[in-house]
């Protein structure tokens, strides 16, 4: 019941009726039918721009051997991590190149899944923790991620260095959100710092960033009232419901109209930015310095390249940048090995712009999983047993 | 709870109802209890910070009216009002710099870390009882129900990020009876959706990139700098602005006006222009109660006057975050306000007429504002002055000359185009499109109302939670 005059006039004003808020309301109701009848397709086209595999692997007879979700809901991969108390694990990190298989093929598997089964026969089992474009501050992520329970310690962490993710920088929302939402993550994240702030000053600096912004009081926590209330929302309204999938629509046009507007090319030479390399050149120390605290090898390689198509590289910087690698790891006394020359040209695949220049066939994958296992063959071999579980 | 979460949405839907549906003699009970719901809901305990600094602020400007007028006692008061802020927000900067001082002096103490959580809200609400007690010292009625003075100080619209309302400016509301209108619907619902959509699509939008090229020791070019100055004068401005446009609209919900915070700030002429723009309610706040007050003290000297100005300015920067960069800021700009008044006086004088050639006079001096504001914002943002020192030997010097050091294509491509888009707004609004607009015809009705849809739908799409990573091959 209406408690005063005034309320109850308001109730019969006409502008009510005959102002925008009509209109207002038509066009959301619309843009929801709409968005409701392309909720499909906007989650397809989401998936083929993270390259996964529609089902995650093709082999859906098989569990899970490397995160199916690609970064995207981590958590929910992380269990199916084979115990690491009953057997050597070696996790292995890279960026799209490792789950992509162009013009797949019946019985294809990407790189987690072939190492795991290498291995297995001497009695070491492999899982992937594989995004696209990850970058190195990802990279340390996932790793912490990793040694946060006792199931999921590796013995070794297997890592495609990839050079072009070095102008990458920042955690992609959905691992700032598994960062926001793991107090003890957030704990092993300032813990990686302690008493190395003077060494890797930027990546210390940018680490602390990422942290305070996933601590902002913000709507990213999964158990607070607001998730609910976004859960409920998106529920009833398809528009809520496809957020995502259009931002991620929108973003890829604005990517593309960037690329139109600088006139970007996947063979446009395009120079390493200086500041955002080094960050990512810290990262990938505290990586190596949290591995070797926690007695954990590490073993790097480059990634393969395709010999036939033109790369944004400049030739000169790739070079310093394979110099560097390898330096760092023979400083650092990590497994090595430059897998660039594994995969012929024959066993790539082609974009509509021309040869693929980082993603491979099923063939590439077999090859690059061969030589992945004797580059580092003595040393997983060697890997001790795990403690036994109590 | 934030204004721009879901939650606050249904808290305001749900305040609404409450209010407006409950009898009118108990309408400030419900506001003020949702008010310390809503303040609560970060960390109750300072709920009782909130309840006892405004008890205390009640009480004594109540004795305050008892006692003839003395300067001490309300000097007292104003002390005592400013001991939660000090404590909470600037021991750890005095104890650092007592140390710093020390050191110079060869006494080498380490200060201890404190690591006080900050209460949200406790700038804003300390300027509020100053200016309460500095209100009734000079005579003004004060609140004659203590539970009017409790929605004074607590109601949440203004508690967390002003704007800083005088109590004249809402006695009235508060104590008379309110009615809701359409008028006050329609106008609360757009600024609230103008505010979310400046929050969460402009200023966020732009957060990732400002934080990049601020990245200490990130040794970024010239252009990396610049870009950043920019990208951080448009994303402070959004997002304060659009924080002061959801309170204000929020509270016209409740059919409380509140004063306006901002007026188009980088369309200023001059710097003191940019001040009557720029966060109004606080720079008259600085005026009345802090400028005018110093310069009244001297007025003997009128020489000084800059001075007090030079200094009034320095606490409005440390009255913005407890850092010697956010004093070099408010030294700056009381250096622009000096100079403005004195050496430079000519260079911001307002060109009369409109003619084409006045229009482009000012026009060069706004954009010479403009370019002053922004620089400033170096030191606003910076998090200390070596930072600021490195990042102006780059802008100076030129260092890198085009080439990013820092930041992607995309990072200029959308600083860029926000201030494009700004400078476009700007332009709409003295333009007759936004008159014709804003008319009854049903076209026009229809164009706002597609309008106000796209700033919902940018804002949901847009929205944080619902960024998502996107693949980009090169």
């Amino acid at each position: 019941m209406l408690r005063d005059q005034a309320l109850a006039a308001n109730a019969r004003d006409t502008r009510l009726w005959n102002g925008p808020g009509p209109w207002l309301l038509l066009t959301l109701v619309i843009c929801n039918v709409v968005a409701g009848s392309h909720l499909a397709e906007l989650k397809r086209d989401r998936e083929a721009n993270l390259l996964g595999l529609s089902n995650g692997s093709n082999r859906p007879d098989q569990p899970p051997r490397y995160d199916w979700s690609v970064g995207e809901d981590l958590a929910r991969y992380l269990p199916a991590i084979p115990d690491a108390r009953r057997q050597p694990l070696v996790i292995v990190l890279g960026m799209s190149q490792m789950y992509t298989i162009n013009d797949v093929a019946q019985g294809d598997e990407a790189i987690p899944e072939l190492l795991d089964e290498e291995f297995s026969a001497f009695g070491v089992r492999a899982f992937g923790l594989v995004a696209p474009n990850l970058n190195n501050e990802e990279a340390l992520l996932l790793q912490l991620a990793a040694l946060a329970r006792p199931a999921t310690t590796p013995r070794a962490f297997l890592y495609g260095v990839c050079f072009d993710k070095f102008r990458n920088i920042d955690l992609r929302p959905a691992l700032a959100r598994l960062l926001s939402s793991d107090l003890a993550l957030q704990q092993s994240w300032t813990h990686v710092c302690e008493g190395r702030a003077s060494m890797y000053p930027l990546a210390c600096e940018k680490m602390r960033q990422s942290l305070a912004t996933a601590q902002e009081p913000s709507t990213d926590r999964p158990d607070t009232v607001e998730q609910r209330i976004r859960t409920l929302a998106a529920r009833a309204l398809p528009l809520v419901d496809a957020r995502s999938e259009l931002n991620g629509a929108l973003q890829y046009r604005v990517y593309l109209f960037r690329n139109w507007l600088f006139d970007i090319h996947p063979s446009t030479k395009r120079p390493i930015i200086s500041s955002r390399y080094q960050l990512n050149q810290e990262l990938l120390g505290l990586l190596e310095e949290v591995s070797r605290a926690r007695g954990i090898q590490l073993m790097v390689f480059v990634n393969p390249l395709n010999p036939q198509a033109e790369n944004p590289y400049i030739t000169e910087q790739y070079q310093q940048f394979k110099a560097w690698l390898q330096g760092f790891a023979q400083s650092r006394r990590l497994g090595y090995a430059n897998l660039e020359d594994a995969v012929p040209a024959e066993h790539w695949g082609q974009r509509s712009d021309g040869p693929d220049f980082k993603h491979f066939r099923g063939e590439g994958h077999r090859l690059t999983a061969r030589a992945i296992d004797t580059s580092f063959r003595d040393q997983l071999r060697a890997l001790p047993d795990p403690v036994p579980a109590p | 709870m934030i204004f721009t979460s879901y939650t606050y949405l249904v808290f305001l839907v749900l305040a609404c109802l409450c209010h407006w549906l409950a009898p009118i003699r108990l309408r400030n009970a419900i506001l003020i209890g949702l008010s310390y719901w809503f303040y609560c809901s970060w960390q109750w305990q300072y709920g009782f910070l909130l309840l006892g600094v405004s008890l205390f602020t009640y009480y004594y400007g109540a004795w305050l009216t008892r006692r003839p007028s003395d300067g001490r006692l309300l000097a007292v008061g104003i002390g005592i009002e400013l001991l939660p802020l000090i404590y909470f927000k600037y021991s750890e900067f005095l104890l650092v710099s007592g140390a710093g001082a020390l050191r110079g002096l060869g006494v080498h103490i380490a200060p201890p870390v404190l690591d006080i959580a900050l209460p949200l809200g406790i700038s804003f609400f300390t300027f509020q009882g100053i200016a309460y007690l500095v209100h009734v010292a000079a005579g003004e009625t004060p609140f004659r129900r203590a539970t009017d003075f409790l929605l004074f100080k607590a109601f949440w619209p203004q508690l967390i990020a002003g704007p800083i309302i005088r109590p004249g400016e809402i006695e009235a509301q508060i104590t008379g009876t309110r009615t809701l209108s359409y008028p006050d619907v329609a106008a609360g619902l757009q600024r609230i959706a103008h505010g979310c959509f400046k929050k969460v699509v402009l200023a966020d939008l732009l957060a990732p990139y400002v934080d990049a090229a601020f990245l200490p020791g990130a040794n970024p070019a010239a252009i990396d700098c610049a870009a950043g100055m920019l990208g951080f004068g448009l994303q402070i401005y959004f997002d304060f602005s659009g924080y002061s446009d959801i309170a204000i609209g929020s509270a016209r919900l409740f059919g409380f006006t509140f004063p306006e915070n901002f007026d188009w700030p980088y369309a200023a002429r001059s710097p003191q222009e940019f001040w009557n723009r720029w966060h109004m309610t606080l720079s008259r706040w600085i005026r009345d109660y802090l400028f005018t007050p110093l310069s009244f003290a001297a007025r003997r000297h009128p020489r000084v006057a800059h001075i007090w100005l030079l200094l009034a300015m320095a606490l409005c920067g440390l009255w913005h975050g407890a850092e010697w960069t956010f004093v070099l800021w408010g030294l700056w700009h009381g250096a622009l306000l000096v100079l403005g008044q004195t050496w430079l006086k000519g260079l911001f004088r307002l060109s009369p007429g409109d003619g084409f050639r006045a229009g482009l006079v000012n026009a060069g001096r706004c954009g010479l504002t403009f370019g002053l504001v922004t620089l400033g914002w170096l030191l606003f943002r910076s998090q200390s002055v070596a930072q600021v020192g490195d990042m102006l030997h780059a802008l100076l010097t030129l260092r890198g000359g085009l080439r990013p050091a820092v930041l992607r294509e995309n990072a200029l491509m959308i600083i860029g185009a926000v201030f494009l888009g700004s400078l476009a707004a700007r332009w709409l609004a003295s333009s007759r499109i936004v008159g014709l607009a804003t008319g009854n015809a049903r076209w026009a009705s229809a164009a706002r109302g597609l309008y106000y849809a796209l700033l919902v739908i940018a804002t949901v799409i847009f929205d944080r939670e619902a960024r998502a990573f996107v693949y980009f091959q090169f």
